[in-house]
């Protein structure tokens, strides 16, 4: 039996470097042919708690290219998805890998801290990036690049006007409560600047854990503080919580809670009643009333089976500034500049969520909307602040 | 007490060039390095993903193979080194106080320190117990660096300055070439460290920990040293990882990477010192492939090869008959291994005799508690320290838990009938051999004699 | 801060504790008894949450629901033990986390195929909706957190009596104290074990679902219950109930005014505590001496 054959395992070893090898080779080998469909790299969640959101974005932007026969600039769109796991710490080798598929632009992410991933290596590039979600300040502030591009917000832009619209109700003492993560300090920096700039005062900040799920040890808290409004930035299974946990302590009879939309989207089921009357700042309303909205909203209906809402419409935005901007340089993505210069001249007339068009930071330039829960949707209610301009603090372009 | 005479006489006669030696680095080494002719900048930064790891998987596998410590918190000391670095060596603002070595040694220290500051607590308990505790200590770091906002929080820390650059190569081949610098160096330590006293006692110490115990060494201090000394070098590559991509970022700690370094380090072959290196190339390539192909339903690949190899290849793939297998199929005939695993298990089974009663105890040497000891100690993993070691000594036989003995012939000529055998219904590959530790009770008569296999 | 708002906190933590006790009680179980170290435990609190919601919504009825969770979970518990963990009874702690950590991974994106991945929220059934008022300054209390609470209160007298007063309980108790011993005198461990196996799963799920209209249903409240059901069965003491029940209420405070008065550090309470009783008794508070 025993067959002694060092020999044979030094073979067995080769193999292994060769497995090594074998892993490590092919990405920078796949380069490509100018012809062949466009590679669009796409990385958003498909796993963990963003993964709605990322299901979203990926149909709108699937449904807006299919609306342009699922060509760009004349050329085929070929989609590269990678899961991004919500995981920053994966974010930068991701991209390489999609550089070396030979991705001409990314797209993505869902989650701050994996853009900031994201933008480590694509910085200085010539891949462009397209952020649909992330609202990190600093992708469109310090960080801002000619390559780096935004369609949905920045966690600052919705807060800045809830700051007036809280005034106006009525408020002048309030106090915050957010995760303790960068995009609700963010958020609530906005709001301050907004309150205090309408001559309120934010008395007290609440920062809870992150990803806590129990916001039952805060009530007592603010029940017991003299404050006449609670501004809050929680989103998805925390926002459902925290407005269930609210109403429970009987909160929302005395002090109104304020937040921006996020707190009410995609988290109305099953709420009903409880979310009634909530007013919140959002650059969307599910009944804008503008026909394209409807248009899309129609569509995304009928393609996917379940209502749109402000994430598809990002997702949409960005496939059809894709379609605009290729058009205009044939489907050339060789001329970073070139190309870069065309998404910068997009001007957003017929988007579902009204016209937008890119700041100096190239953050879209947007109207924030007041919106109030009823019958379950976000209800339009007005312009809160017209052409709202993040001021992309840091920002040399 | 042990004859360090015979220990050394034991390294010296240890198998000189086993299927797991460190020699093999003459042929990994070129391999790790060929991309340096083909790939470049960025490139070069991902592939860099793959020895990282496989030191990471090292560093746990020692923990695991030659301790017994199975821990769950691995990725926190990762963190702690990342973050280390990046706070001592990159940070922006005022000049950081280290440069890329400097940076590279305080990150280490960092967390060896939070890996000896938190092994005093952790290594009270035991089995489940550690396994939880460990779990607690990642946990505790990934909290800590979201929370404290002098960690930067949730969206992690760019580091600032220049990478390092040296023989004239630019950023990311100077970068490359540490790597696996460093890669070839964890290897020698491990090398080095698995076949030295130190080493020899630890494994001695989760074969019959309770024998090595009543022979006056402490166990508390062998293990204490281990687990520092395996949070060091995932600190280290901690540190180079934030030099990779020169951010860091809480999820570095998340408990998942943890779970999945156990994963890379059962399914290469725990007890070896090239199988982590093995399962963790083979687990973050398909990892690549997986979420590349499947973005949607990658991770039902990944947890599919966690169940299966914690069902069918507990011993991992490194020495095991399916490896053995698969290469002679491969290769033809006598492929890639020894037929049966005894020449491989026992090629340096030597003996460290005890001067204490004159009696003699081995203790197997070097190489030889490969894959085959799936699990030395199931029943007494279950309890805390204290329980276990009462229970054990209940079970050496005449109770004194003092006259403990063993018989070895330490001959080392692999014949498998002698040594310290693990009863563990395991995968064994091919049933004949191994390692047996005597916890059921069979060798309660205390001649040392019983247990045999066969 | 007033003495009646310490006295809601410490009612918060309370409740907070005897839910954390219902998911980690049948952790500690099941540790003890099968000596297995089972990550995928979260996985039955999540597939309580998401079949009481998903039943509610179906049928209208929470109750129905509820039942529908014990019935479900207690077939794919069982399925799972014969198919699966029975056959690493044997197997070193390694082995059991690759394999648990392998289901984890794959009961969630079994729950993403049945279901989604979105937030659902579920209201607490009608009768049980209301508040107690608690009078100025404080927040109304909801109904259905003291329900819960005394649910809970009744399933850990009742896990007590099972334990102490049953076959059933003496045969665990045996089983987990000295596991040869208990075979030897003729115990039947592969339906012992079933019966515990499954009763753990249960409790996890039912308490999932007795949480889910507090906290929500949505992708991710696996991973959450369990890390923190391990807290709690290190401090209570691999295989005590009573030890996990004074455990979970200690971290259920300890987590409740943790954040209340440090807030910065609120996540790490508990684990402080933890190192805190491992320091004092490292097997656990109401270890038995052994």
């Amino acid at each position: 039996m025993s067959q002694n054959l060092p020999v044979t395992k030094r073979r067995l070893l080769t193999t292994a470097a060769a497995a090594v090898t074998a892993v490590a080779l092919p990405a920078p080998f796949i380069r490509r042919a100018s012809a062949a469909p466009m590679r669009i790299g796409v990385y958003l969640p498909y796993s963990g708690v963003f993964t709605s959101l990322g299901t979203k974005i990926t149909n709108a932007l699937e449904l807006a290219l299919a609306e342009n026969n699922n060509k760009l600039g004349g050329r085929e769109v070929e989609l590269l998805k990678i899961d991004s796991e919500a995981d920053p710490s994966k974010a930068p080798e991701r991209m390489v890998r999609f550089i070396g598929q030979g991705a001409e632009i990314i797209i993505g992410p869902v989650h701050s801290g994996v853009a900031l991933g994201m933008i480590r290596v694509l910085q200085n590039q010539n891949t462009t990036l397209i952020i649909p979600n992330a609202g990190a300040g600093a992708a469109t502030g310090e960080l801002c690049a000619p390559n780096i591009f935004r369609t949905s917000f920045t966690n600052w832009q919705p807060a800045w006007p809830m700051g007036k619209i809280m005034h106006e109700r009525g408020a002048r003492r309030a106090m915050s409560i957010s995760w303790n993560y960068a995009a609700g300090q963010e958020s609530v920096a906005g709001l301050r600047q907004g309150f205090e700039e309408n001559g309120g005062e934010i008395v007290d900040e609440i920062l809870a854990p992150f990803p806590t799920v129990e916001f039952q040890s805060y009530m007592p808290e603010i029940a017991a503080s003299d404050v006449d409004a609670v501004y809050t930035f929680f989103s998805g299974a925390s926002a459902v919580q925290f407005i269930r946990q609210y109403h429970e302590a009987g909160l929302d009879r005395n002090i109104p809670l304020y937040a921006v939309g996020f707190l009410t989207e995609g988290t109305l089921d099953g709420l009903e009643e409880i979310a009634e009357g909530l007013e919140t700042t959002m650059h969307y309303a599910d009944d804008l009333p503008l026909e394209a909205n409807r248009r899309f909203r129609a569509a995304y209906q009928d393609r996917f089976g379940v209502a749109a809402d402000v994430y598809a419409v990002q997702g949409y935005d960005t496939g059809r500034l894709l379609v605009h901007a290729l058009a205009q340089v044939d489907g050339d993505t060789g001329d970073a500049a070139k190309l870069q210069a065309a998404l910068r001249s997009f001007e957003a007339a017929d988007s579902p969520r009204g016209a937008w068009r890119f700041s100096r930071a190239q953050n879209p330039i947007q109207d924030i909307y007041l919106r109030r829960v009823s019958d379950g949707i976000n209800r339009y209610q007005g312009v809160a602040a017209a052409q709202v301009e993040d001021p992309g603090t840091g920002c040399a372009l | 007490m042990f004859s360090r005479r015979a220990a050394r006489h034991g390294a010296r006669g240890g198998s000189g060039a086993s299927a797991d030696g460190a020699w093999l680095l003459i042929l990994v080494l070129p391999a790790l390095l060929s991309p340096l002719l083909f790939a470049e900048g960025f490139e070069l930064q991902r592939l860099a993903r793959f020895p990282i790891f496989a030191m990471l998987a090292m560093s746990l596998a020692f923990l695991v193979g030659s301790a017994g410590l199975v821990s769950l918190g691995h990725a926190g000391f990762f963190a702690a080194g990342a973050y280390g670095f990046a706070m001592l060596a990159g940070s922006c603002g005022a000049p950081p106080l280290f440069g890329a070595a400097g940076g590279l040694a305080a990150a280490t220290a960092t967390a060896a320190l939070l890996a000896l500051a938190s092994g005093v607590f952790a290594l009270r308990t035991r089995g489940i117990y550690f396994l939880m505790v460990t779990l607690a200590i990642g946990q505790v770091v990934f909290y800590a660096l979201l929370d404290i906002p002098f960690f930067g929080g949730s969206d992690g820390i760019f580091l600032c300055g220049a990478p390092a650059q040296f023989f004239g190569l630019d950023g990311s081949r100077s970068y490359y070439v540490l790597v696996s610098a460093s890669f070839a160096l964890t290897v020698l330590l491990f090398w080095f460290l698995r076949r030295s006293y130190f080493g020899r006692l630890l494994r001695a110490g989760e074969i019959a920990e309770s024998r090595l115990e009543a022979l006056g060494y402490a166990v508390f201090p062998l293990h204490l040293a281990a687990f520092t000394v395996a949070g060091a070098v995932a600190g280290f590559a901690g540190a180079l990882e934030a030099m990779r991509f020169r951010i860091v970022n809480p999820e570095l700690s998340d408990w998942h990477v943890s779970g999945l370094l156990l994963v890379m380090v059962v399914l290469g072959g725990r007890g070896t010192l090239w199988g982590p290196v093995l399962g963790a190339v083979l687990i973050i390539g398909a990892e690549e492939v997986l979420v590349t192909r499947y973005p949607e339903d990658w991770r039902v690949g990944i947890g599919l090869i966690a169940i299966l190899v914690a069902l069918y290849l507990p011993g991992g793939l490194w020495g095991s008959g399916l490896w053995r297998r698969v290469t002679r199929s491969i290769f033809g005939r006598g492929g890639g291994g020894d037929g049966d695993g005894r020449s491989m298990a026992f090629a340096g089974a030597d003996s460290l005799t005890v001067n204490g009663d004159g009696r003699s105890v081995a203790l197997v040497g070097e190489a030889s508690v490969t894959s085959h000891d799936v699990g030395s100690s199931e029943r007494r993993q279950l309890m805390p320290a204290g329980a276990a070691r009462k229970k054990l000594n209940d079970n050496d036989g005449d109770g004194d838990g003092r006259h403990v003995s063993g018989h070895f012939d330490g001959d080392g000529d692999g014949d498998g009938d002698d040594g310290v055998v693990v009863n563990d219904g395991g995968v064994d590959g091919d049933g004949d051999g191994g390692v047996v530790v005597n916890d059921g009770g069979v060798d309660d008569d205390g001649d040392g004699e019983g247990g045999r296999l066969k | 801060m007033s003495l009646s708002l310490i006295l809601l906190q410490l009612v918060n933590g309370v409740h907070y504790g005897l839910l954390l006790f219902l998911v980690a009680g049948g952790l500690s179980l099941i540790f003890g008894l099968l000596g297995v170290i089972n990550l995928a435990h979260g996985s039955f609190y999540m597939f309580g949450a998401w079949i009481v919601w998903w039943a509610t919504t179906t049928t209208g009825n929470y109750w129905f629901a509820l039942a529908a969770v014990v019935i479900f979970v207690a077939a794919g518990a069982w399925v799972l033990e014969r198919a699966v963990y029975r056959r690493v009874y044997e197997s070193s702690p390694l082995v059991h986390v690759l394999l648990t950590y392998g289901l984890a991974l794959l009961l969630d994106e079994l729950r993403s195929a049945l279901w989604d991945d979105e937030v659902h929220s579920l209201a607490a059934p009608e009768s049980l909706r209301g508040f107690i008022d608690l009078g100025e300054g404080l927040p109304s209390y909801p109904l259905w957190r003291v329900f819960v609470s005394l649910l809970c209160l009744c399933l850990a007298l009742g896990l007590w009596w099972l334990s102490a007063r049953t076959r059933l309980g003496a045969a665990v108790r045996a089983g987990v104290e000295r596991r040869e011993m208990a075979e030897g005198l003729g115990l039947n461990t592969p339906r012992l074990f079933s019966c515990i196996f499954i009763l753990g799963a249960v409790l996890a799920a039912v308490s999932g679902a007795l949480a889910a209209p507090i906290s929500s249903v949505y992708p991710g409240l696996d991973s959450q219950a369990l890390i923190l059901s391990f807290v709690v069965v290190v401090v209570g003491g691999v295989g005590s109930l009573s030890g996990a029940f004074v455990a979970a209420l200690l971290l259920g405070v300890a987590d409740t005014f943790g954040r209340t008065f440090l807030p910065e550090a609120a996540s790490v309470a508990v684990y402080v505590v933890m190192f805190a009783v491992l320091v004092w008794r490292p097997e656990g508070v109401l270890a038995s001496r052994r």
